[in-house]
């Protein structure tokens, strides 16, 4: 592989939650961490789980399944949590993300990213930079910066029910 | 690099603003102390000179025309006009407005300019011909002087340029000048920031020897001068163009000052001695004893930016967070040697932290100055008499608590100007004396540092404020308050008794305020007032914001900290207990408690067993939480829980326990204002 090649590669990492398939560019990621206990906050919304200790500081961690709108789950052995760098505004702010398995790491030129379909999609496009393609599977490549700054529940599941209606 | 100046440059105008302040609060006490005088001429000189240099032009013309009326003042040893004093000190707001750009250029803040130039024109003209004739130097007899001027090698650094200072002192007479050259280094290792030279110079003036020294004003300090007299007469009349380069030569090549005397006294020398030519006995120690003095405070204090200091602290208390862990391993951990170590550790390190805290301590005397000014101004506005005193002044907060604080305080100080301190007719028909007084007492008492704002005004009429309370709805009419519970009125948002909104306080914010910032501090602020004896307030502050001393206690399978200076009592309570309870209150020790179950409070009803009591006392409320168990004394570095948690205020923050888990700091103040406001809406 050339030098110009390798500098316009990107990489991204792929976690599963669900049923689905998520990727996310390792340039926002610093770190993987197993789960440790989670000191919860009290009056805080369910996909608040809580805070933990990252090595001196305190790191709030968000469920990612309730925070897109899937069901609960009891945490497994493989359930793991992302440490996140984030923009918010002008600020760079630190977030875990607890997601039920991480799997890999792989590159893909930007240019191979496919636009999400803007009509019948799953999930909301502004919070999709694309969609990659893997072996057999689709992953969804999030924009974690819009994901995380958005305080609320993200509401894939009305674009569900609105695919379904 | 020129921005990076230009940042120290505003620091250094900052300081110097407050020097000149300071300096002339003090000569308003007393307009005859010469010495005031002379400091705030050299700090207006300092002032102008950088200003010129980073473009600060507004201010340096200001400045410049200021600076010739002291100087004609000092010149003149007259008294110090109180005009003088009023323009300077409105001349010090404005240039601090001058050093900030954007306020610099609105048109408001050029008409006030022009006004001030006008004025400070006007008042040097009242001020120089007055002194004119007084000043007529006292023209003497043709002395000789030796000197000796080696200025330190940082001189460049202010600016100063020395050979404007022998510029100056060519102009007092005839001057030669010897230069030595001695230290200066090859060219390569030259750095041309530093000042390598010094001089011996030879002086025949008719000028007195004040006027010799004033040309070193502003080096004084930052050089060793010495003066010498050769004697009457040009004593170097006699000397030859030969005998001069033989003595360049000699100086030029490190002849030292006792030898140039030397040799300038040597029978047949260069110079023919006069009688009385042994050094005055002050002129030698004093210059070298001024000199050594200032090097070595200079060398006892640093400046530090601010930010470095607060890096300094984080880092403190991770390592605080991180030995607490250590400790906890090395107690599981079979190797003798490792406890050993850690104890070694832990010792260490709560001696830097204790340091580190001690560096992070300014003392409450640095924000005076600013309050002196406030009474000053605003009682002359309100022509009231009133003096402004302060004790303890070397009680000592945290840097960040004391910038928080002084904007507090300049509310308390404004109301008991403006409410408290009656008009001078008044307080003489109510027998008290005419002068009114504000005392500002700072102390140390436990963990907490007190400040106490005393004023002998008019007091609290506490009908009014009730009635007050009533126009505005706060109580109902068949309400009955006590003495406190009315004056915990005025803490109320909105609330204010003033008859109408001066310019100076009732604007309808103020208390309440005041209560906020103070628990932004994690402080109290409490009232006590007596009719026409005067007010008190009584500001109560942890002495650092970011390490608590708190009571560890679990509610479920979480750990909080309360902190401890709001912890009076702990109970066990027993199921029976709060079966029996009633109204929300339990009944301790013969007197009913209000309470609350954490657990509910929290939102997770059903969790636990509420073994426990922990009585929490925020201002006059008392309250009781109920908790599982109590683990202990704590020690909480507090850290951020960061903006995804901001809706929960209850919460100071997390701290890092010793197995790395994390527990949560509670504001007792919010807590139990949200839980007894929920409480109210409930019933």
């Amino acid at each position: 592989m050339k030098q110009e090649e390798l500098t316009t590669l990107n990489s991204y990492l792929s976690f599963s939650l669900d049923q689905e398939c998520f990727g996310v560019n390792v340039g926002k990621v610093i770190e993987i961490l197993e789960v440790p206990h989670i000191t919860r906050i009290p009056k805080a919304p369910p996909f608040m789980r809580g805070v933990i200790n990252l090595r001196g500081t305190v790191l709030p961690v968000v469920d990612t399944r309730l925070k897109f709108g899937l069901a609960p789950k009891a945490d497994t052995i493989n359930t793991c949590i992302i440490v996140f760098s984030i923009c918010i505004g002008e600020e760079q702010v630190m977030v875990g993300a607890l997601v039920d398995a991480v799997q890999e790491v792989f590159e893909m030129p930007e240019s191979e990213l496919r636009p999400t379909p803007s009509m019948g999609g799953r999930y909301k496009a502004e919070f999709i930079r694309g969609m990659a393609r893997r072996d057999d599977e689709f992953i969804m490549v999030l924009d974690v910066d819009r994901i995380f700054a958005h305080e609320e529940i993200l509401d894939l599941q009305l674009d569900l029910e609105a695919l379904k209606a | 690099m020129i921005e990076h100046l230009k940042q120290k440059y505003l620091e250094e105008a900052h300081d110097l603003l407050l020097e000149l302040e300071q300096t002339l609060l003090l000569l308003e006490q007393n307009p005859a102390a010469a010495e005031g005088v002379e400091t705030a001429f050299r700090v207006m000189h300092t002032l102008k000179g950088s200003s010129g240099m980073f473009g600060y032009q507004q201010i340096g013309e200001l400045v410049h025309l200021l600076e010739s009326g002291y100087d004609a003042i000092r010149a003149s040893g007259s008294p110090f006009p109180h005009a003088l004093l009023n323009l300077s000190l409105e001349a010090v707001d404005h240039i601090r407005l001058l050093l900030d750009a954007a306020a610099a250029a609105t048109e408001a803040c050029q008409t006030t300019h022009r006004l001030l130039l006008k004025r400070a024109a006007e008042m040097l003209y009242e001020v120089v011909p007055a002194t004119d004739s007084s000043t007529a130097p006292t023209r003497q007899e043709l002395t000789s002087w030796a000197l000796l001027f080696a200025p330190q090698a940082d001189l460049f650094k202010n600016g100063t340029n020395p050979l404007y200072i022998l510029e100056d002192l060519a102009s007092l007479g005839q001057l030669h000048t010897f230069a030595d050259t001695q230290l200066l280094p090859p060219a390569q290792a030259l750095d041309p920031r530093c000042c390598y030279l010094s001089w011996k110079l030879l002086l025949v003036t008719d000028a007195p020897e004040s006027d010799i020294r004033d040309c070193f004003l502003f080096v004084e300090g930052s050089c060793r001068l010495e003066l010498h007299p050769l004697g009457p007469g040009n004593c170097l009349s006699s000397l030859s163009e030969p005998a001069t380069a033989e003595l360049a030569r000699q100086v030029r090549e490190g002849l030292s000052w006792e030898q140039f005397l030397e040799q300038l006294q040597q029978p047949g020398a260069a110079v023919a001695a006069g009688p009385g030519q042994l050094p005055t006995a002050d002129s030698l120690p004093e210059a070298e004893g001024g000199a050594a003095g200032l090097q070595t405070r200079g060398a006892a204090s640093i400046r530090v930016a601010s930010d470095k200091l607060d890096d300094l602290m984080n880092l403190v208390s991770e390592l605080v967070a991180n030995q607490e862990r250590l400790s906890l391993l090395a107690e599981l951990s079979l190797q003798p040697e490792l406890a050993g170590v850690a104890e070694e550790i832990e010792k260490i390190t709560r001696q830097l932290r204790d340091k580190t805290f001690d560096i992070c301590l300014v003392p409450i005397g640095s924000m005076l100055t600013r309050f002196k000014r406030l009474v000053r101004d605003l009682s002359q506005e309100l022509n009231k008499n009133i003096v402004f005193e302060a004790e303890g002044v070397e009680t000592e907060l945290d840097k960040n608590v004391i910038q928080n604080l002084s904007d507090c305080l300049v509310h308390i100080f404004r109301n008991s100007i403006d409410h408290g301190i009656e008009g001078e007719q008044e307080r003489l028909r109510k027998g008290k004396p005419a002068q009114g007084k504000i005392v500002l007492k700072a102390y140390t008492s436990g963990t907490n540092v007190v400040i106490e704002v005393q004023d002998d005004g008019a007091g609290i009429d506490l009908q009014k404020v009730q009635q007050k309370a009533l126009q505005k709805g706060l109580i109902g009419p068949e309400d009955t308050l006590s003495e406190q519970e009315v004056l915990e009125l005025l803490f109320m948002p909105g609330f204010s008794t003033a008859q109408g909104v001066t310019a100076v306080s009732g604007r309808g914010v103020g208390m309440d305020v005041v209560r906020r910032n103070m628990r932004e501090l994690r402080g109290e602020v409490t009232l006590s007032s007596r009719q026409d004896a005067g007010t008190t307030l009584t500001l109560t502050l942890p002495l650092t914001i970011s390490i608590i001393d708190g009571l560890m206690v679990r509610i479920g399978d979480t750990d909080f900290v309360l902190p401890l200076s709001f912890v009076e009592k702990s109970y066990s309570i027993t199921p029976g207990q709060l079966s029996a309870a009633f109204n929300n209150q339990l009944v301790l020790d013969g007197e009913p408690m209000l309470y609350a179950n954490l657990a509910d409070a929290f939102g997770c009803p059903g969790v636990g067993r509420q073994s426990f009591g922990v009585v929490v006392k925020t201002g006059q409320q008392k309250m009781l939480l109920l908790v599982d168990a109590i683990l202990g004394e704590y020690q909480a570095v507090l850290k951020p829980l960061g903006r995804f948690y901001l809706e929960q205020d209850f919460l100071s923050g997390g701290s890092l326990k010793g197995d790395g888990t994390v527990a949560l700091v509670i504001d007792p103040q919010k807590l139990i204002q949200d839980i007894i406001q929920k409480t109210a809406i409930s019933i």
